[in-house]
């Protein structure tokens, strides 16, 4: 598919490295600009590779014009990811060989959801859980500083998508395929981070106790204390399972279960079971 | 109720660039909401309480919305909506999230409509190209920023600029039940996000590693940083075992050096 090695690379002398990385911020700035149900992020393929493609083809209007509506062919993909098979597309269409638009549709195809998938992880769940954990917790301290981490980490992240661009055009995508083991290993890893912080995250931000203290005769049994001595943060921690339990149930949906648990805590309260 | 008129247009412009934002994955998204509710206390005056709304919204979004394709309440917007008001009127974090949460699935809708009026400029720049019109169609796919723009910038202004009266008249009945209520709430609404991650992670499989993070919270009380410190040291560990099974079992077999 994808195997120009880097001298074979100045091909078109149409083009400047200017334009190619023209492709790589119009593609950064209007990715999901026109985000529509049905071609998605067409316009931001169109948009991104037109006036390269226009710059390469310009002379045959006929020509770009049918290449441009085949790139409003439906496109929907990790935006980080998006940057290489855009890169690899550019480097394609810069052959100029007959039929090349077909090719990159494909390639676009059916590249769009095995480079979602670990995207989606690396670049996006993942990072947005544990810095925006880190951030919600500093923040619920009156404190911006987790905020401050997660800007500048979106800011490295610039220059991240940069070099996926870069390595879709000049190496291909068949590198996400020879370092697919090491996407993995990095998944991975980076799923364990996630889940470590999960679990801190669980203990020190969901807080609720049982100020409910029952009285028997001159007994008094302090609820709350009877269950930190079993294990501190007893309840928040079975409160996550419940809802995870919940969660998993057919027809249950992230509306329905914030509904349930201001339920669950108004009724808590109401009958002094649940507090602060 | 005190929201001045150029706190309210601050805040519909901060809703339009926050829809582009967000769909183009530019500067703010990591810690989406708590950026959100920054910025509208910065607006509002009073940054510490739009942190501490913020924070708590942001914990029940976590990285994965929805969850098996249902709608994902849009917690920007009841951020700024929840946070604004209670500001604007004294009201603390409860008045926040008695407000904030329900406009955040109200707003669900807002996604639904720039993705139907995303439509209508696609077809224009398809004809535009049909009829050689290039540069034409490239404005049309730009023009769609109007359309995100307007689809959650007109819905705040309205909110923040009618909704005094309904919000001021809201907070002034909410009974003692109710805001006592949303005080156990906010303390219990993070299970909401983690419940969701948990399930989008492969959690059945390495429970344990929850269960580190919990201890070193619960029983050591490391701060939530220091437990990450930890996290990035484990998973730079088996980064490294499972690089060295790898090569180990391909040693010889498969080059994959040649890139």
């Amino acid at each position: 598919m994808m195997t120009k090695s880097k001298n074979e690379k100045s091909v078109s002398e149409k083009v400047t490295k200017k334009d190619v990385r023209g492709v790589y911020y119009r593609w950064w700035l209007q990715s999901q600009i026109c985000f529509n149900y049905e071609t998605m992020q067409s316009g931001g393929v169109v948009a991104a590779l037109g006036p390269f493609i226009e710059k390469i083809y310009g002379k045959n209007k006929e020509l770009v014009k049918q290449k441009l509506k085949q790139y409003f062919q439906f496109f929907n993909i990790n935006p980080y990811m998006g940057n290489m098979v855009l890169g690899s597309v550019a480097a394609l269409e810069e052959t100029e060989e007959e039929n090349v638009t077909e090719t990159a549709n494909a390639l676009k195809t059916g590249l769009m959801g095995p480079l979602s998938g670990i995207g989606d992880s690396i670049f996006y769940v993942i990072p947005m859980s544990v810095l925006g954990a880190i951030a919600a917790y500093m923040a619920k301290q009156g404190s911006a500083i987790g905020l401050g981490i997660a800007v500048a980490f979106t800011l490295i992240m610039l220059w991240v998508r940069l070099k996926l661009f870069d390595i879709g055009y000049n190496v291909g995508t068949n590198f996400i395929t020879t370092k697919r083991a090491m996407f993995d290993k990095l998944t991975k890893s980076a799923t364990i981070l996630g889940l470590i912080v999960i679990g801190g995250l669980l203990a020190s931000t969901v807080s609720v106790k049982v100020p409910f203290v029952f009285t028997y005769g001159a007994v008094k049994t302090n609820i709350q204390g009877i269950l930190d001595s079993i294990m501190p943060k007893l309840l928040p921690l079975g409160m996550t399972f419940f809802a995870y339990w919940i969660i998993g149930k057919k027809k249950m949906t992230t509306v329905k279960l914030v509904f349930l648990i201001i339920a669950i805590a108004i009724l808590g309260s109401v009958t002094g079971i649940l507090g602060v | 109720m005190h929201i001045a008129i150029w706190q309210i247009l601050l805040l519909t412009l901060f809703a339009a660039f926050l829809a582009y934002d967000f769909s183009s994955q530019f500067v703010l998204i990591n810690a989406g909401v708590v950026c959100v509710g920054f910025i509208t206390g910065l607006i509002m005056g009073d940054v510490k309480t739009g942190l501490l709304i913020g924070g708590t919204m942001q914990l029940m979004t976590l990285g994965v919305g929805g969850f098996g394709g249902s709608s994902v309440p849009d917690y920007n917007i009841g951020t700024i909506i929840g946070t604004a008001f209670a500001i604007g009127s004294g009201a603390g974090l409860e008045a926040a999230l008695a407000i904030g949460i329900p406009v955040a699935t109200l707003a669900v809708q807002l996604d639904v409509i720039r993705k139907m009026g995303g439509s209508f400029f696609i077809h224009k720049a398809m004809k535009a190209v049909d009829n050689y019109e290039n540069k034409k169609a490239y404005h049309w796919i730009t023009s769609g920023v109007f359309m995100s723009a307007a689809a959650y910038g007109i819905p705040v202004f309205i909110a923040l600029a009618f909704g005094q009266g309904v919000v001021t008249a809201f907070i002034k009945w909410m009974p003692i039940w109710l805001i006592s209520g949303f005080k156990v709430a906010g303390g219990l609404l993070p299970v909401v996000g983690i419940s969701i991650l948990l399930r989008y992670m492969p959690f059945k499989s390495y429970w344990f590693f929850v269960l580190a993070g919990f201890f070193l919270s619960a029983y050591l009380n490391v701060p939530i940083l220091g437990i990450a410190i930890v996290g990035v040291i484990i998973a730079a560990i088996s980064f490294k075992q499972d690089s060295s099974n790898t090569k180990l079992a391909a040693e010889g077999v498969d080059n994959d050096d040649e890139i």
